[in-house]
C-alpha cells in the first residue's frame, strides 16, 4: 500500500518544514504549496489524500477562499477531500465567514466547509492524530 | 449689551403688567376725580381710550405668552404682527425725528439715511429700532419693545389732551417711559423715545396755546386757563423736558454701566464655554490615540503570534523526538525553552484580547450571548484544571436567563480568567464557587475561592495591567498580569464593573454585573 499523500499549505516556510518533518516521522508523503495559487494547482495534479491548510496571514482570509474555491471544483473529490484547517477559529462558535474580495458565491453566514481544525501552535501527536482520523474518514477512495 | 431673546421677552412681560398698573391707576384716578372731587369727568373720551388700551394691552399679553411657549417666529409672529403694523406707521414719526437727531448731532451712519430704502414699508421702519429688514421674518424683540414704548408716548399724550392738557400734573408720567426706554432699548433709541414723548406733550400743550386743539379742562385747578399762560406752558414745557433729558442721561448712564458689566459676564462664560469645548477636544484627541496606540498593540501582539507559534511547535518537535532523538542534557534546556516560549505566547494572547476588549465595538461583531451557556462551558473547561489543582468547582448557574448583547470571545474570556484565577490561586483542599444570576436589570457574575487572598494595599491595582500582587507573584511564578485587566475591560466594554472583596488567607470574591441590554 503506498503511502498517504498529505498536501501542506502555509506561507510561513518555517512552519512547512516542521510539519513535514513530523509528518513524515509518522510515514507520510509530503507535498508542500507556500501561497493559495500553487497550493489549488497542486491539490488538482497531485490529489492528494489530506489537506492541511493555514488561514495564510496577512489576508487572513487567502486560506478560507481556497478551500471555497476547492469545493467549487467538478468532481466527487475536490467535493470530499479531506481538509484540515490550522487555526483556533472552530473555537469560535459565534464566528462566521464573510469573504472579504469574494466573487460573492458564499453568503454571510456560510460555514467553512472543512473537516477539521487544528490550533497553532500545532502539538506534533495531535497532528498525526487527526491527520489518522481525517485518512479514515475520508470518502475519497 | 441690550438684552436679548428670553431675557428682553420676560421685560416686555414686565412692561405689560406696568401698563395694566397705569391703566387701574388712570381708571381710579377718573372715580377719584368724579365722585370724591366732584369733577363731571365722563365715560368718554377717557374711558374709551383707556378700554382701547386695555385692549391692545391685552393683545400684547397674548402675544407675549405665545412668544413664551413657542419659537420666536412662526405663529408667535402672525399674532404679533397685527398690532404691530399699526406701530410702524407710528414708528415714521421717529424716524424723521431721529433724521433731525442725525443731523442736530453731525453723526450720519449708513442705515439712518434714507438712501437705499426702496419700499414704503422700509422707508417707515426705522431701522435700529425695529431691526427688521422687511423681507426678514425674524422675530425682534428690541423693536417690539420700542414699538410698545411709542405706542405707549402717544396713548399718554392723548389722554393727556383729554384730561387738562399741560395742566395735568400726570405729563412727569412719561418720565417712567424714559427710564423704561433705557432699560429696554439702545442709548439712542432712548434719547428717541425721550424726544418724541417730550415733542408730542410739547405738542399738545402748544396746540393747545395755540388753539389749533381744543382744551378739555381737567377741572382741578380753582381758574381756568393756565393753558393759555404763555410763561406758565414756557416754564412747565422747560421744567418737563430738562426732566426727561435728564433723566434719559441718567438712565441710559447707569443702564450702561449695567450692560458692560453684563458684557463682561457674557464675555466670561463664552470664555468659559470655550474652553470647556478645547477641554473636550483635547479628550477625543486623547482618546482617539488611546485607541491608535491599542490598535498599534494589537498589530504588535498580531505579528508576534505567528513566530512564536512556529518556534514553540518546532521545540515541541523536538521534545517530541520527530527530528531524531536528543541528548538528555539538551532536553531539559529545550523543555525551558518550550516553557518559556508558551509564557510569551499566553502573553501575546492576552494582549490582544485586551486591546479587543478596549478598542471596543470598532473591531468586534455583537452578538446575543447566553451567559449562562458559555459560564457553564468554561466551568466544564476548567473541571480537569481544578481536579488536578485538588480544588472544589462548584457551578450555581441557572438554565434560563436573558440572552444579553455583547462579544462572545470577550465574555468567554472574562469568565475563563476569572475562574482560571480563582482555581489558580487557591491551595488544595480549597474551593471554588460561580454564581450567576439575574438581579434588577442586571446580570451578576460571582467567583468566589477560599485562596490565598489579595493585600488590601494590592486591590487598588489588580485590575491594572501587568500588575501582579506580591504575594501571586510568590504563589505562582508565570502569570502575565493581564487576565483581571482583561476582565476589566471587557466588562466595561459592555458597560458594566467589575468588583472585588478579599482578605489575606480567607478568599476572595470577584463580582462582575452587566446590564441585561448590552452598551448602548
Amino acid at each position: 500500500m503506498s503511502r498517504a499523500k498529505v498536501l501542506t499549505i502555509d506561507d510561513d516556510r518555517d512552519l512547512v518544514e516542521v510539519l513535514r518533518l513530523v509528518l513524515e516521522s509518522g510515514g507520510y508523503e509530503v507535498i508542500a504549496a507556500h501561497d493559495g495559487a500553487t497550493g489549488l494547482a497542486l491539490a488538482q495534479s497531485e490529489k492528494p489524500d489530506v489537506i492541511l491548510l493555514d488561514v495564510m496571514m496577512p489576508s487572513a482570509t487567502e486560506g478560507f477562499h481556497l478551500v471555497w474555491k476547492l469545493r467549487q471544483i467538478e468532481g466527487e473529490y475536490f467535493e470530499n477531500v479531506p481538509v484540515i484547517m490550522l487555526t483556533a477559529i472552530h473555537e469560535r462558535t459565534d464566528l462566521r465567514f464573510y469573504p472579504e474580495s469574494g466573487d460573492g458565491t458564499y453568503k454571510a453566514g456560510e460555514y467553512l466547509p472543512v473537516q477539521d481544525f487544528l490550533d497553532k501552535p500545532v502539538d506534533p501527536k495531535a497532528l498525526l492524530e487527526r491527520v489518522a482520523r481525517a485518512l479514515s474518514a475520508s470518502r475519497v477512495k | 449689551m441690550l438684552p436679548a431673546g428670553e431675557e428682553l421677552v420676560d421685560r416686555i412681560g414686565w412692561l405689560i403688567r406696568l401698563r395694566w398698573l397705569a391703566l387701574v391707576g388712570v381708571v381710579c384716578g377718573g372715580f377719584f376725580v368724579r365722585y370724591a372731587l366732584g369733577v363731571p369727568v365722563g365715560p368718554w373720551p377717557v374711558g374709551a381710550l383707556v378700554a382701547l388700551l386695555a385692549l391692545y394691552n391685552l393683545l400684547l399679553a397674548v402675544a407675549v405668552s405665545r412668544l413664551r411657549r413657542q419659537d420666536r417666529t412662526g405663529t408667535a409672529m402672525a399674532i404679533v404682527l397685527a398690532p404691530v403694523q399699526l406701530l410702524k406707521l407710528w414708528l415714521s414719526v421717529q424716524d424723521l425725528l431721529r433724521s433731525l437727531v442725525t443731523a442736530a448731532f453731525g453723526r450720519r451712519r449708513g442705515d439712518l439715511t434714507p438712501r437705499g430704502r426702496t419700499t414704503l414699508g422700509y422707508l417707515l421702519v426705522p431701522r435700529e429700532l425695529w431691526g427688521m429688514e422687511p423681507k426678514e421674518h425674524v422675530f425682534n424683540a428690541a423693536a417690539f419693545a420700542g414699538a410698545q414704548i411709542t405706542f405707549d408716548l402717544f396713548a399718554l399724550a392723548a389722554l393727556l389732551h383729554f384730561s387738562g392738557g399741560i395742566e395735568n400734573p400726570f405729563i412727569f408720567f412719561s418720565i417712567f417711559h424714559v427710564v423704561i426706554a433705557s432699560i429696554l432699548l439702545s442709548r439712542e433709541a432712548t434719547y428717541l423715545e425721550t424726544t418724541l414723548g417730550f415733542g408730542l406733550i410739547s405738542a399738545v400743550g402748544l396746540g393747545e396755546f395755540s388753539g389749533l386743539m381744543r382744551h378739555v379742562p381737567l377741572g382741578l385747578l380753582p381758574e381756568e386757563g393756565a393753558y393759555q399762560d404763555p410763561v406758565y406752558v414756557a416754564v412747565v414745557l422747560f421744567v418737563l423736558g430738562s426732566t426727561l433729558y435728564l433723566t434719559a442721561y441718567m438712565a441710559t448712564s447707569i443702564s450702561a454701566g449695567q450692560r458692560s458689566f453684563e458684557r463682561e459676564a457674557w464675555r466670561l462664560s463664552d470664555d468659559v464655554a470655550r474652553k470647556a469645548e478645547l477641554l473636550e477636544a483635547a479628550y477625543a484627541r486623547l482618546r482617539q490615540a488611546e485607541r491608535a496606540k491599542s490598535k498599534q498593540m494589537r498589530k504588535v501582539a498580531h505579528e508576534l503570534k505567528a513566530p512564536i507559534a512556529a518556534v514553540q511547535m518546532m521545540l515541541k518537535v523536538l521534545l517530541e523526538g520527530h527530528a531524531g532523538e536528543i541528548p538528555e542534557r539538551f532536553r531539559d534546556l529545550i523543555t525551558r525553552a518550550e516553557r518559556r516560549t508558551r509564557e510569551l505566547a499566553q502573553l501575546t494572547q492576552d494582549l490582544l484580547a485586551l486591546t479587543r476588549a478596549r478598542e471596543g465595538a470598532v473591531v468586534i461583531e455583537i452578538l446575543e450571548v447566553n451567559l449562562a451557556e458559555l459560564t457553564a462551558r468554561v466551568v466544564a473547561d476548567l473541571r480537569d484544571t481544578a481536579e488536578r489543582a485538588g480544588v472544589a468547582l462548584d457551578a450555581q448557574v441557572p438554565g434560563d436567563l436573558d440572552p444579553i448583547e455583547g462579544d462572545p470571545v470577550g465574555l468567554q474570556q472574562l469568565v475563563a480568567n476569572l475562574v482560571g484565577n480563582a482555581i489558580r490561586y487557591t491551595p488544595r483542599g480549597g474551593r471554588v464557587i460561580v454564581r450567576l444570576g439575574e438581579l434588577e436589570g442586571t446580570l451578576r457574575l460571582q467567583v468566589d475561592d477560599t485562596g490565598i487572598g489579595i493585600a488590601s494595599d494590592d486591590l487598588p491595582q489588580i485590575f491594572e495591567e501587568f500588575y501582579r500582587a506580591s504575594n501571586a507573584r510568590d504563589y505562582a511564578s508565570d502569570g502575565t498580569g493581564l487576565g483581571l485587566a482583561i476582565v476589566k475591560a471587557v466588562a466595561e466594554q459592555h458597560g458594566g464593573s467589575v468588583a472585588v472583596t478579599s482578605e489575606v488567607g480567607r478568599g476572595t470574591r470577584f463580582t462582575v454585573t452587566l446590564p441585561l441590554r448590552g452598551p448602548s
